[in-house]
């Protein structure tokens, strides 16, 4: 576990350095701006009409969570698929993989610790959204529903796991960055596809597409007037995408362990 | 030196062999390497490289068996890696990293605390003199610093076992200097040391045996000494003071076996190496011929890989 942290430590520091973070923190400020904006248009439609003020917040906060998952389907998911994209196949096209399977050190260990550096970067772009919006909405609005805050995180992080999850196999694929990054971009484009566009007749999507569950979950989250709180199909959402990423995962880690330098 | 110092032999390989399809990189090696310095001489594809990343488990056998240590490399690779240095052809390193956090990771990959890692990597950039170089990016160095760098890697933790593939590339002479001065070092203190190249003088002036590698095979192993014997024939050209004089002292040896005279001195193919050196000074000196320098028309490599297929044919 020692050298699985030291893994982590060095990617976090590698991404650091090469300032990938520093732009998708710039990319979230930005969006969040965007929302300070919208909220203020908000709070001068509510200044004058007072008696719709809870309704509006609520409308407020449900905007801001549309804006997130835009975010998410946008800018932030691609962010993480170059991240997730480049992990393993810039060990080989670097080089350093020679150096590291030099080293005592496991495959699992490398790949296991580059993981949990993409879950980091994943929960910190969920915390830092999630709970910006809703400072956001505090300082114009007042206090949204903390439930929406909850569940906009659940499906960011469970999103964001699941691209990072799809570039992560691509990069297991290839030797270069340049492929993997654009057959991950690929995939997660297609996605958007079908997360996005979440409103249409759900049920009617092909069930073999992984996002089919994702727009499944998301329609949950934040539609729940149209369908029962009891339904049974949020709980097999949730449990197909974890069932996909643990697949990606296993398949991924597999492909790099015999994988030859 | 540590652990592992009665074995009798550290690295063992058995009928071992590496395809790429239907390419065979190393076909049937079997070698035995003590605790010294062994060479591994070969041209570009003999199959040098992909025979030490087999060693070091960085690829893996099509079939035969490797054991380092006396353990199996492919069930005991971490307890193996931990005790072993490698240079490999191409260092590779992330070029957004500084010089001193890579080989911190390095050295706390190996099992050292934090701070007995930064001890650890400081007293090994000192080794290679790239101490004032610690801060700076991997990127922003040259390929000789950068080969310094991967020097400075391979000790740290002071390995019991060093494998080097093309170590001297992009080195400048005192860069060689300091390389060789560091094996000795690592070799004095017990280490074995095996080292591929295409340079055989490299290998010449610090190994103890050498094994001469040609597609994919070992054509021979010899000790250093030995080495010179095998060489039957070599081309040299003679510059001289007077050419045509030369011509006639050296068409007196027997050693020789052909003479042409050139433009600038002349060309001889010689029989025997050790008596040159010995017999055509003093020869020249007696008809006052002033040899101004003997210079071989072909690379010792050439030559030996030349007289191997003799001896065979």
């Amino acid at each position: 576990m020692r050298k699985t942290m030291l893994i982590l430590e060095r990617e976090i520091f590698s991404l650091k350095r090469s300032k990938i973070l520093l732009l998708l923190t710039f990319i979230i400020l930005g969006f969040l701006y965007g929302l300070y904006l919208e909220a203020e248009n908000y709070k001068d439609y509510i200044t004058g009409n007072p008696d719709l003020t809870l309704e509006y917040q609520t409308a407020l906060f449900t905007d801001a969570v549309w804006i997130i998952i835009f975010l998410n389907i946008g800018i932030g998911r691609i962010m993480l698929g170059i991240i997730g994209a480049t992990s393993l196949a810039k060990e080989f096209e670097n080089k350093t993989m020679s150096t590291l399977g030099c080293l005592p050190i496991r495959r699992e260990s490398i790949f296991l610790g580059k993981f949990l550096a993409i879950a980091l970067i994943s929960l910190s772009v969920t915390l830092f959204y999630s709970w910006g919006t809703w400072v956001i909405c505090l300082f114009t609005l007042g206090p949204s529903p903390l439930k929406l805050v909850f569940s906009t995180m659940f499906f960011i992080f469970i999103g964001c796991l699941y691209f990072a999850s799809l570039s992560i196999f691509c990069s297991s694929l290839f030797k270069s960055n340049a492929s993997a990054i654009f057959l991950a971009l690929g995939l997660i484009y297609l996605s958007g596809f079908f997360v996005y566009g979440y409103p249409a007749e759900v049920t009617d999507w092909e069930k073999w597409f992984p996002e089919y569950y994702l727009g499944f979950l998301y329609y949950h989250l934040f539609m729940p007037e149209y369908v029962s709180a009891s339904d049974p199909s949020f709980y097999l959402s949730i449990t197909v995408i974890l069932l996909i990423i643990f697949i990606l995962l296993t398949v991924s880690a597999v492909i790099f362990k015999f994988k030859d330098i | 030196m540590g652990e592992f110092d009665n074995m009798n032999y550290v690295i063992e390989t058995s009928h071992l062999t590496k395809k790429y399809g239907k390419i065979i990189a190393v076909d049937n090696v079997s070698l035995r390497i003590g605790k010294e310095i062994f060479g591994l001489v070969g041209p570009n594809g003999a199959g040098k490289t992909t025979l030490l990343s087999l060693i070091t488990g960085l690829r893996r056998a099509t079939s035969g068996s490797i054991r380092v240590f006396g353990l199996d490399i492919r069930k005991d690779d971490v307890k193996i890696k931990g005790h072993i240095g490698v240079l490999n052809e191409k260092p590779g390193f992330l070029d957004n990293l500084p010089v001193f956090s890579q080989l911190l990771f390095v050295a706390r990959v190996k099992g050292l605390s934090r701070d007995e890692a930064k001890r650890e990597v400081w007293r090994c950039l000192e080794k290679v003199n790239m101490s004032k170089w610690a801060d700076v990016n991997v990127g922003k160095l040259s390929a000789g610093m950068k080969q310094r760098v991967a020097i400075a890697q391979m000790i740290i933790g002071e390995p019991e076992l060093l494998i080097c593939d093309e170590p001297t590339s992009n080195l400048d002479p005192l860069g060689r200097e300091t390389f060789f001065s560091i094996l000795e070092e690592f070799s004095e203190r017990g280490a074995t040391i095996v080292i591929a190249s295409h340079l055989l003088f490299e290998l010449e002036r610090i190994c103890t045996t050498v094994a001469i590698m040609n597609e994919g095979r070992i054509v021979r192993q010899v000790k250093i000494d030995e080495l010179a014997s095998i060489i039957r024939k070599r081309e040299f050209e003679v510059l001289s003071s007077d050419k045509e004089k030369m011509a006639e002292v050296l068409s007196s040896f027997s050693w020789v076996d052909n003479i042409k005279v050139t433009s600038r001195g002349v060309k001889i193919i010689v029989k025997d190496v050790k008596r040159m050196w010995i017999e055509l000074p003093k020869a020249a000196m007696k008809e006052n011929i002033t040899i101004t320098s003997i210079i071989p028309k072909k690379d010792l490599l050439s030559s030996l890989l030349e007289s191997i297929e003799d001896e065979m044919e």
